[in-house]
């Protein structure tokens, strides 16, 4: 049977596996309280490494670092006391299998970071391939958790053939599953231990909406700063990250905010142009075939190629073009009123980033009727900032138990 | 414009005459497509805003190829016959949409292509491929419309490969052995030449001195195996003494515009096509000597919109009116295929990532 692959600080060992099994089956010995403070002082640690190294992180990383410094991570341990239900305790839940997905690949950190402050053991499914600065982050971790007595949060890879998912499942107390249906599909045929609980992130679909008179109000600096966050939120990780828009919702008119639309576009399509690592010329001729058949079906009435990062298609009706083009493709819709959204909203949808409303006009969205989708309602700019609440779960409380004393 | 263009010695007009001609007849085709065909009217409306004569060749609307691959355009209500791409698995493959007119026009252009390379008679025709591909003259890959193509020039087909493309090693002796000693005709995809052909036969096993090869198909493959065109006819030279190699260059979007290989290894469009070269930062045509992504304009179509097609192709004019051997015009080079994009988001899972 072939190893398993154990990452070490710039290394790996190959542990075979019925060890490796015998390892995790010991770990859930050595669990810590939820937001112990030796759990909290080493991630604090990294993270101040790499808020003060030199060159910078990566933006990804630097909002990765900045989440998890000192005083944010005393935040989210005071938050989550407070919202403890009365009389309750809260316990670690076990050993907990992590299968991120294999590209946005900072995911994998904040998966198993929030289960390792809620006290687990965890047993992390690498992507296949890291880049060079998580994999830098990773040896961090491994550095500092290498000090403690007993190995219980390991970073590992496998063989795709083989029964290892299944085995490690079985083995499992709690399991995060990120991927596409037919990944959460396959793993639902493979129970945890003891009827433990998955969590489960299967596709998910995302999108804006901006006030056009807002848009319209904006000066030099306002504009600049709604281009750089939508940028952000289209750009990084290719716009394939579930939580970026593919669709940017604008309420009020056409005639009335269309010149507006169009300005912001070319100032995120110029700026992307500029700072975004760009695309390949194959996804460039792509966008054009996505693009020529969404107006050959009639769906679009005006197609902008505004340059290879951004192709722009303009529908009258809310059909939604193509789902999962990305790589700088985005549909432009002209809705009357923002509670014309609420049609709109499906079981996938996740992210809703907003730009110029206030919180009682978001918050009307979701009044009258229950909407099928959408769990995240976030400023457009913080489309890909993680959270603890993610998706619909609280995931700190997904990954305790809670201990009742009356 | 066609039919005048196709009455011209082949390779005879300068670039710049053929310019003026080719956008002389597109303007008039694109307005054509543009009344029949409800999608190619949304595109141009959509795309290129709405619908007016180009004043330059580089100024014509294109499509992407892929383009159909997901959508059906046609400017028919009797098309005859569609052609599909071959296709890669779990693919839709392009379907091209041909009436009788269009079919005319696309048989009448390969003779006028290959008849000064071929001749006016009939050739024997070894054909490197199975018979499975014109078995439905109704629905054609790219390679059944070849082959089918290819036997205006050839007198009694003779089917080289089984139904599992493995050669039928006896036939094929036997061909050679009874029209090996005067002129007969090869044609097949290049992959199947190597693969199914050079391959299984031994050094001086079949005597090819007198045949005429003709293939095409793309070099994927074959540079994969660290095949190039030079490796390539030499092979076949050294194994077969096979000498009349000729390749060209073509899609099945554009079925019937040949780009013929010349004696300097060029690729020469025919009289009614002409080549656009662009560069993929800007799309702007790119200059002689600039390799960028491949647009081919043609006369042909009229039954459907792919008059003006930009490719998955990299190549580069290479040289323009060289007179090589006669032939006037540009002359390219390609140079491969444009990688396929690869992104990969949440949602990327692989069936490789779910196993085990």
């Amino acid at each position: 049977m072939p190893d398993i692959i154990v990452y070490r600080p710039r290394g790996h060992d190959n542990i075979p596996a019925q060890a490796f099994y015998a390892q995790i089956t010991e770990c859930f010995r050595h669990l810590s309280k939820p937001f112990a403070s030796e759990r909290l002082d080493l991630v604090a640690r990294v993270a101040s490494k790499l808020l003060n190294r030199n060159p910078a992180v990566s933006p990804a990383i630097t909002h990765f670092a900045y989440w998890t410094r000192k005083a944010a991570l005393q935040g989210h341990a005071e938050a989550f006391a407070e919202r403890l239900p009365h009389d309750c305790l809260a316990a670690p839940r076990g050993l907990v299998f992590h299968l991120p997905p294999q590209n946005v690949e900072t995911v994998f950190l904040f998966s198993w970071l929030i289960s390792f402050l809620m006290g687990n053991a965890n047993v992390v499914r690498m992507p296949t391939s890291v880049n060079e600065e998580l994999r830098e982050i990773l040896d961090l971790f491994l550095e500092f958790l290498a000090e403690a007595p007993v190995a219980t949060q390991l970073f590992i890879n496998y063989p795709n053939a083989g029964d290892f998912s299944r085995k490690i499942s079985a083995l499992s107390d709690a399991r995060i599953v990120w991927g596409g249906n037919a990944k959460v599909a396959a793993f639902a045929q493979w129970p945890l231990r003891n009827g433990g609980k998955s969590i489960w992130f299967g596709d998910r679909f995302s999108y804006a909406v901006l006030k056009g008179d807002a848009l319209q109000r904006l000066d030099e600096d306002g504009f600049r700063q709604l281009s750089h966050s939508l940028i952000n939120d289209i750009f990084v990780f290719d716009q394939l990250a579930c939580s970026s828009p593919s669709i940017v919702y604008v309420v009020g008119n056409r005639e009335n905010h269309h010149q507006g639309v169009r300005a912001l576009l070319t100032n995120v399509a110029a700026a992307a142009a500029v700072g975004w690592h760009g695309v390949s010329t194959g996804h460039v001729i792509r966008k054009m075939v996505e693009a020529d058949a969404a107006a050959a079906h009639g769906h679009a009435t005006a197609v902008h190629r505004f340059s290879n990062a951004l192709t722009v298609v303009e529908t009258e009706s809310s059909h939604r073009v193509e789902q999962r083009v990305g790589g700088g493709f985005l549909q432009i819709c002209f809705i009357d009123h923002l509670l014309d959204l609420r049609g709109q909203v499906r079981e996938h949808d996740q992210t809703l980033g907003y730009y110029g409303f206030d919180r009682s006009e978001l918050t009307a969205l979701f009044e009258g009727g229950v909407l099928p989708g959408l769990s995240r309602i976030v400023p457009i700019g913080q489309a890909l900032g993680f959270d603890l609440v993610w998706d619909g779960y609280d995931l700190p409380f997904e990954l305790t138990r809670l201990i009742r004393v009356t | 414009m066609f039919e005048y263009l196709l009455q011209l010695r082949p390779f005879s007009i300068t670039a710049a005459e053929k310019e003026k001609l080719i956008l002389e007849g597109i303007n008039h085709l694109l307005a054509h497509h543009y009344n029949c065909c409800t999608g190619y009217r949304r595109i141009v409306d959509a795309v290129w805003g709405g619908p007016r004569p180009a004043l330059t060749l580089a100024d014509v609307p294109y499509l992407p190829a892929s383009l159909f691959k997901e959508i059906d355009l046609s400017s028919t209500n009797r098309h005859s016959l569609v052609l599909q791409s071959s296709g890669t698995t779990g693919q839709r493959p392009s379907r091209i949409y041909v009436d009788a007119e269009t079919a005319q026009r696309q048989s009448r252009a390969l003779v006028a292509t290959f008849q000064p390379l071929l001749g006016t008679g009939r050739l024997p025709f070894l054909v490197i491929d199975t018979k499975q591909v014109i078995k439905n003259e109704h629905q054609l890959t790219a390679r059944g419309a070849g082959v089918l193509g290819m036997m205006k020039f050839g007198a009694r087909a003779t089917f080289a490969l089984d139904n599992d493309l493995r050669p039928y090693r006896a036939a094929i002796a036997d061909f050679v052995a009874s029209n090996g000693s005067r002129p007969f005709l090869i044609f097949g995809f290049t992959f199947l030449v190597w693969s199914a052909l050079y391959q299984p036969f031994a050094d001086g096993e079949l005597d090819l001195s007198n045949a005429m090869l003709i293939h095409s198909g793309g070099w994927k493959r074959l540079e994969a195996m660290k095949v190039s065109n030079e490796v390539f006819r030499d092979s076949l030279k050294k194994r077969f003494n096979l000498q009349n190699i000729c390749s060209f260059y073509g899609f099945v979007e554009q079925i019937g515009s040949v780009f013929v290989e010349g004696g300097d290894g060029l690729l020469y469009p025919p009289n009614f096509s002409d080549v656009i070269i662009r560069r993929p930062e800007s799309w702007e045509p790119a200059g002689v000597g600039e390799e960028g992504v491949v647009q081919v304009v043609s006369l042909l179509p009229t039954s459907y919109p792919g008059n003006s097609i930009l490719t998955e192709d990299y190549g580069v004019v290479a040289k323009v009116d060289g007179g090589y051997e006669g032939r006037l015009g540009k002359a390219i080079r390609v140079l491969g295929r444009v990688p396929k994009a690869e992104l990969r988001g949440c949602s990327d899972v692989i069936a490789a990532e779910m196993a085990g």
